[in-house]
């Protein structure tokens, strides 16, 4: 299968001002590719899961099984968790505009103080 | 005098037959592959309306495309979270207590399970990603509890969210006799709260990709939501208006537009008799054509081509493969048989790969 789509990625815009959410911090990347593929594996996860459904294991007892199915609910409520927030990073570094109006973000500005120190010492 | 020499056209790719090899042969893949359907939706009215040809192809030898229709995913999954959306809000007890965050958890598994292992066409809008951020952003401008459109809520409390209906006609089925049902769904019977009053209507959502200047007008004649309103009074309700929601997926940002059409009742009941008469004819058709001795000769009279806008609109007839060729048979395997569900959300069900 082919990796998911990545709308028009931008490398040069940056990210929102807003501080990564520790879902992201925690795959490790923002780079929107890796974060499509990433989001590719969990979702056919998350299908399998629905597909295959709650399996009770008949040599529990009723009250196990009902312990078992609400972490397997709570592992799915944590996976879609996860999946939200690549789904909403990736639109909004890959396609949303980075200001009203729908207007790309202009490319970050050079860091003025560094190109200073480094001609001025 | 020469002899008559065939005809050639300027293009030189087409010569005149003799009137015997003239007339596509239209194989029938025996009468255990043909069926007239039991339940007959707006799909398939609009199929016989529009090319009697496309009605032959698509409902009697349930051929579809092979590939999925991007607009199909898309639309079906939308249904798919919106519907978890309301009734996560509405059977919670104390809908404005729902958080937008809980919302878009429920949204989210039923989103992912109607698209399923769908890929969608590289660099088009209505990828996964931006297909669910538009649902988001949906729900964020009209969030279920707010919404100005409120659900109808039925006497044991469920919302009357993804709404089905099968009602059964006074018209027997060509091959069991049984009545044939004309079925359908639609996204929810909903109450607009109007200053004045609270003002019932279907609800329909349709995702597109960009909104037309004459968007809002297209449904004053639509049948699908004749078809809905009909079916109500069938089961009791008097209903006369619809409220579809416009949802345009693009690259770059989302809009929402949302036209409320009103039908009058000699409107709903000129439809009802315009469908009987249509789907009489659809079985007259096929009791012809399955009892002719003759099926490849009788089916251009039986289930003729239109020769016009049904050929090219909409990006093209999914069947103008079959309909360009002398022998469409071999031409079988670009399609699958997939019976129509006009109950489910995505109505194609594959029976089995290739005709």
């Amino acid at each position: 299968m082919s990796t998911l789509n990545v709308q028009n990625p931008s490398p040069a815009a940056s990210p929102a001002a807003s501080p990564l959410s520790p879902v992201l911090i925690e795959l490790g990347t923002t780079d929107p590719v890796q974060l499509a593929a990433i989001l590719f594996e969990k979702n056919k996860e998350q299908l399998e899961m629905q597909r295959k459904g709650f399996q009770e294991d008949p040599a529990k007892s009723p009250e196990e099984n009902a312990q078992l199915r609400l972490a397997w609910e709570e592992k799915l409520r944590v996976l879609c968790h996860t999946q939200m927030q690549i789904v909403f990073f990736i639109r909004k570094t890959g396609t949303g505009p980075a200001k009203a109006g729908g207007k790309r973000a202009k490319k970050a500005p050079l860091d003025q103080r560094a190109i200073d120190d480094a001609i001025f010492g | 005098m020469q002899d008559a020499k065939p005809a050639t056209c300027e293009q030189g790719t087409r010569e005149v037959h003799s009137e015997a090899e003239q007339g596509a042969h239209i194989p029938r893949l025996g009468p255990a592959s043909i069926s007239f359907p039991s339940f007959v939706d707006n799909t398939m009215l609009v199929a016989w309306r529009s090319c009697k040809r496309k009605h032959f192809w698509s409902t009697i030898h349930e051929l579809s495309p092979t590939a999925r229709s991007i607009h199909l995913v898309a639309g079906a999954a939308i249904a798919a979270g919106l519907e978890a959306a309301r009734k996560r809000v509405f059977l919670s007890g104390n809908p404005s207590l729902v958080s937008h965050s809980q919302i878009l958890e429920a949204a989210y598994p039923a989103f992912v399970l109607e698209w399923g292992d769908f890929t969608a066409p590289d660099g088009h809008a209505k990828s996964f990603v931006n297909t669910f951020c538009a649902l988001d952003h949906y729900l964020r401008e009209f969030p279920p509890a707010t919404d100005v459109i409120q659900p109808h809520i039925r006497p044991d409390g469920t919302p009357a969210v993804e709404y089905r209906f099968a009602i059964p006609l006074d018209i027997a089925h060509p091959e069991t006799s049984e009545p044939i049902f004309y079925a359908g769904r639609f996204d929810m019977i909903g109450l607009y709260q109007l200053p004045s009053g609270a003002v019932p209507c279907i609800v329909d959502e349709k995702s597109t990709g960009s909104f037309g200047i004459g968007w809002s007008d297209q449904w004053d004649m639509r049948g699908q939501f004749l078809g809905y309103l009909w079916a109500l009074r069938q089961q009791g309700w008097r209903i006369a208006h619809a409220a579809v929601r416009g949802i345009a997926i693009q690259k770059t940002q989302f809009q929402i537009r949302t036209a409320l059409p009103m039908y009058p009742d000699f409107l709903i009941e000129r439809w009802e008799r315009q469908m009987r008469r249509d789907i009489k004819s659809m079985v007259n058709a096929y009791r012809w054509y399955t009892s002719s001795a003759e099926p490849e000769a009788d089916a251009e009279n039986v289930y003729p081509l239109d020769f016009g806008n049904a050929c090219d609109s909409y990006g093209g007839c999914a069947y103008a493969t079959l309909c360009g060729q002398r022998n469409p048979e071999p031409f079988f395997t670009n399609y699958v048989r997939s019976r129509w569900n006009p109950l489910a959300r995505n109505p194609l069900e594959e029976q089995a790969q290739g005709a």
